[in-house]
């Protein structure tokens, strides 16, 4: 878990696009092992698929951002999720490419939380399967998973008076025996969550105290405590103002950059998932529209079939990603 | 997608107008064969109260002891002393105190917005027992006449600490109720058990039955009911405008606290007037909205009428109900309407969409 | 994975390191005192009484030292009723505390939801209508405890067990069972049902023999099941999602410590009947003593059995010549500090609601 991947990012120019927005992402190289489970005793030996793209090891692909058939973290095939006999997604096939930054975008209601809560087994199949390299997700045990996948759900409950710390050291709890002891292991592990998410200060405070922006870095240095490849963030910028979300955002693609961890978020603002995503994939009434790299998936008519929307695209001043501007109705003079 | 305002009023004065008046339409009709039929259901179920019970009286005789002037009236006949004695008052209690609960019920769960809100379940008829049986033991008050007047006290007091803890919050209501009832609950135990002859007393009040009373208290309690009525129907305009919030009732020119106030005396009046009639009977007032609801929609104006009607339907056919249901004797009202409206709380919690946290 | 060592170069490890220890530090020092305090009124209430013993004389007594007197009033008569009120606070705290816990509700709490009325209503058959009396009673109590119990769970059970419809089916099933307990006391002969009614208010006056040790064994053997269980509770308080993602299987998990604690109530109810708001309150004292947003399971039950041992006594000797039933002081005592709980709570704090 400590391969650190100074992966380059932000290329200026609009980097040629790897795949072909509309079609899902089936990598030449079999499944890469990605699913590495960190070096604990009690832990199962990872079965690793032999691959010819990315070298199985930490879970940490190289950077290289052109190359073609990288690694693939999760999959879903033929997924069907639904709730209450109304189905939201229905046979949905997906790769989300390991070691990168993948924002899912669309309209509201289109099933971007419930597909993530599917691949985070939060909530049950109807159909399909989740793969982890080339394991079912539902057979694997709870803890195993836990140990291997992160989730930052949409909500989160601070029981009353616990403290920051306590709060991040539940992230532990995969890791731990029988009788939930901690370890000095456990303490560092925790001791790096507090300073890579910047509240190590606040370590000792009520998380109810906090600040909305302070509070999320501490949920996020939770997920981080479980020391997963993967991590998946269902909005975790709902309710933070700008500065705070560009501060999270900036904090998640660090550790991409320096651990190499799988993200994948869930986001409403297109511009900033434009902006830190590697990869896009934009969903509509269950079903992905588009994904790729931001430059080549969103463009104005993607735009406007996915969200309904009439925009302009133009490159953002600042890091050259795709900017969406509304037309609206109201025209200036 | 969205068009353009102008556009958008040409298209809505095209078709809407016509299908707002349809709409409209059919809701009226719909709503006068349903009070129709509840109409219809409470005469069958008078008339079942009089006839039915551990003996079963035709007819006949029913119609010669209620009219004076019919063949063969004679008070003095057994089956038409019963009529006259027993059947009689106890449809009468069910009657009124059935509108009452149907009316407090309308009433409790339009304020909080509540669909399990009941004045048993939040802890004002517990307060109302409670306040009878410091009477009866405290101060020697034996008859239903005396002690109705604490009723409305003690469900006064404990509306005024149910509300004021519980916030109009759906689940911290129940929990604020139920808890009231368990301290209550020790409370009334603790005085009964000093005093044989209180206790007696009060365990027959407690189930919540129609009979045994006499029609005295339905002379001194009428204008209560009455007034609990009118004040129902004058909020019903007000209720469906606060179920859609706070907020939105206030912006649309409602006076919250005038609002709030009027419940708060219907609320005393009927609770107390039901209790004092039949004693502390629970989740009557909880059902009869809900089957009201499924037969007429959410306009409280077409709810309160419905619910008035329904209500002693409920607790009119539960005291039918327990009348048959052991074989030579009888069950309290309240006992079977408890029995009737658990699963209907039931289904209530299960089908609503629950968050899952 | 690699820090085996406590490296303390590593910035804000002895923080979390020292956060952890003054936790367990608190912990043991709010237990501490509870329990001592238990025992020192245990000691109290083995020298009170009509009989005057001194400590050393009960004390030697509970050994088996002593008088004829002394051993009879200490061994057959104190002793049972100290250790039935520790028990059983202990076991209704425990319970409540678990409750709480996995409801994520501060008011949850088994004699609220049903559970205890059903309990009672068990008994109250068994004592009215098929007209037995002892452990049998204390039998159909139990019984009666675990098919309310039942009947929530069947009836709130959609696709997993939910926090809130547990809560609102409790409710309901409270109210069916108080109906037919009012039903059955107006039915039987007033004495009679002046003595079921009695049992309905919780007492520790006459545990002894074979309900005092099954109680002890129930109480042990379930503590044990719920120490198994308790390092769930951590994950389980932040929400249903966060606990998946973390690895718990939710509703099995919930499932099996809302079971727990059903039968630590069933065999609390069985033994002293139901003791009114311990399982409520005793935990909310133990959460703010340990104020660190845990459970604060086991010093909930410590404070259970300080609170009703307390209770007993204060009942027992308050008022000079009645003996006024535990059940009835927990309420009366419960009330105002219930309600002070609740009205003080600022909005935040019942969000789970």
């Amino acid at each position: 878990m400590t391969a650190s991947v100074p992966s380059a990012r932000r290329p200026a120019s609009a980097p040629t696009p790897r795949v072909r927005p509309g079609r899902t992402v089936v990598p030449s190289a079999a499944t890469a092992a990605s699913a590495v489970v960190p070096a604990d005793d009690d832990a199962p030996a990872p079965t690793a698929a032999p691959s010819d793209g990315a070298a199985p090891g930490d879970g940490a692909a190289p950077g290289d951002t052109t190359a073609p058939g990288d690694g693939v973290a999760l999959r879903t095939e033929g997924v069907r999720i639904g709730y209450d006999g109304r189905t939201v997604i229905d046979g949905l096939d997906l790769a989300l490419p390991v070691g990168r930054i993948t924002a899912i975008v669309g309209p509201n209601a289109c099933g971007k939380s419930t597909l993530l809560k599917g691949i985070a087994r939060l909530h049950p199949l109807s159909g399909g399967r989740v793969l982890l390299g080339d394991r079912d997700v539902a057979a694997m045990s709870r803890r195993e998973l836990a140990r291997v996948l992160g989730v930052l759900p949409q909500s989160s409950i601070a029981p009353d008076g616990v403290r920051v710390a306590e709060l991040v050291s539940r992230g532990r709890y995969p890791h731990q025996g029988w009788f939930g002891r901690h370890s000095s292991t456990d303490d560092a592990v925790v001791a790096r969550a507090l300073v890579a998410t910047g509240v190590a200060d606040l370590a000792t405070r009520p998380v109810a105290e906090l600040s909305g922006g302070q509070r999320q870095r501490v949920w996020i240095a939770m997920v981080l405590a479980q020391e997963t490849d993967i991590v998946l963030l269902d909005e975790p910028t709902t309710y933070l103002d700008v500065a705070h979300q560009v501060d999270l955002l900036d904090l998640l693609a660090e550790l991409n950059a320096e651990r190499g961890t799988t993200v994948v978020m869930v986001l409403h603002e297109l511009n900033l998932a434009a902006r830190y995503a590697d990869h896009l994939v934009v969903m509509r009434a269950g079903t992905v529209v588009a994904q790729g790299e931001p430059g080549a998936v969103l463009t104005e008519a993607i735009v406007l079939d996915a969200f309904g929307l009439d925009a302009r695209v133009v490159p953002d001043p600042v890091s050259g990603t795709p900017l969406v501007v509304p037309v609206g109705r109201t025209r200036r003079p | 997608m969205l068009t353009s305002p102008s556009a958008a009023t040409a298209d809505a004065a095209a078709i809407g107008a016509p299908a707002v008046d349809a709409l409209v339409a059919g809701r009226r009709t719909r709503f006068l064969l349903v009070l129709g039929g509840c109409a219809v259901l409470l005469g069958l179920v008078v008339v079942a109260s009089l006839v039915l019970g551990v003996r079963t009286i035709a007819p006949g005789q029913v119609w010669a002891a209620l009219v004076p002037g019919a063949a063969g009236h004679d008070p003095a006949h057994a089956d038409q002393a019963v009529v006259l004695q027993l059947r009689v008052p106890r449809t009468v209690l069910g009657l009124l105190a059935g509108t009452a609960l149907g009316c407090v019920g309308t009433v409790i769960q339009g304020i909080t917005r509540n669909p399990i809100a009941d004045p048993g379940l939040l802890g004002i008829t517990p307060g109302a027992s409670l306040a009878v049986v410091a009477a009866v033991s405290f101060l020697g008050v034996t008859t239903p006449r005396g002690f109705v007047w604490f009723a409305f006290a003690g469900a006064a007091l404990a509306a005024l600490v149910v509300f004021a803890i519980g916030r109009a919050q759906p689940v911290r209501l129940a929990l604020v109720g139920a808890a009231l009832t368990a301290i209550i609950t020790p409370l009334i135990a603790l005085l009964l058990l000093r005093d044989v002859q209180a206790f007696d007393r009060y365990r027959f009040w407690a189930v919540g039955s129609l009979a045994a009373r006499d029609l005295s208290i339905v002379g001194a309690l009428w204008p209560f009911l009455v007034v609990g009525v009118l004040l129902t129907v004058a909020l019903a305009r007000r209720l469906t405008l606060l179920a859609m919030g706070d907020d939105v009732a206030a912006s649309l020119g409602q006076d919250l606290r005038v609002t709030r106030a009027l419940a708060a005396a219907a609320i005393v009046t009927l609770a107390g007037v039901a209790t004092a009639f039949a004693g502390p009977i629970a989740l009557v007032g909880l059902v009869v909205p809900h089957a009201a609801r499924r037969l007429v929609g959410t306009d409280y104006r077409l709810l309160t009428p419905v619910a008035a009607l329904l209500g002693p339907v409920i607790l009119l056919g539960a005291d039918v109900i327990g009348r048959l249901i052991v074989p030579g004797a009888e069950l309290e009202a309240g006992v079977v309407a408890a029995f009737v409206g658990a699963p209907v709380l039931v289904a209530v919690a299960r089908g609503r969409a629950i968050a899952s946290t | 994975m690699t820090a085996d060592v406590l490296d303390s170069r590593i910035p804000g490890i002895t923080v979390v390191a020292r956060l952890r220890a003054a936790r367990r530090r608190r912990h043991a020092l709010v237990i501490g005192v509870a329990l001592l305090g238990a025992l020192g009124l245990a000691v109290l209430a083995l020298t009170l009484g009509a009989a005057g013993l001194t400590p050393v004389r009960a004390l030697a007594a509970v050994v088996g030292m002593g008088e004829r007197g002394d051993l009879f009033v200490v061994q057959h008569l104190r002793l049972p009723r100290v250790l039935a009120a520790l028990f059983s606070g202990a076991g209704f705290a425990l319970a409540g505390a678990i409750f709480q816990s996995v409801l994520r509700n501060p008011l949850a709490s088994p004699d609220i939801l049903g559970v205890s009325t059903g309990a009672s209503l068990g008994a109250v058959w068994a004592l009215l209508t098929l007209g037995l009396g002892g452990v049998a009673v204390a039998a159909w109590a139990f019984g009666g405890a675990l098919l309310a119990a039942g009947a929530i769970w069947v009836l709130a059970w959609r696709r997993g067990l939910h926090a809130i419809r547990f809560v609102l089916v409790g409710v309901g099933i409270a109210y069916v069972c108080g109906s037919t307990l009012a039903w059955l006391l107006s039915r039987a002969e007033v004495r009679e049902a002046q003595t079921a009614l009695l049992w309905t208010i919780g007492s520790v006056a006459d545990v002894r023999g074979a309900r005092l040790t099954i109680l002890g064994v129930g109480l042990g053997v379930l503590a044990l099941v719920t120490a198994l269980l308790s390092r769930t509770q951590a994950p389980l308080a932040l929400g249903d999602d966060h606990a998946a993602a973390l690895g718990v299987r939710v509703s099995a998990t919930r499932a099996g410590l809302l079971l727990t604690a059903v039968a630590l109530v069933a065999v609390a109810t069985a033994a002293a009947g139901p003791v009114a708001f311990v399982a409520l309150v005793a935990p909310a004292i133990a959460r703010r003593l340990m104020d660190d947003g845990g459970a604060a399971l086991a010093a909930s039950t410590a404070v259970g059995a300080l609170l009703v041992l307390s209770a007993d006594l204060l009942g027992q000797h308050l008022f000079p010549g009645m003996s006024v039933p535990v059940g009835i002081v927990t309420g009366l005592v419960g009330a105002p500090y219930l309600l002070w709980l609740l009205s003080g709570r600022s909005e935040r704090r019942t969000a789970a609601l």
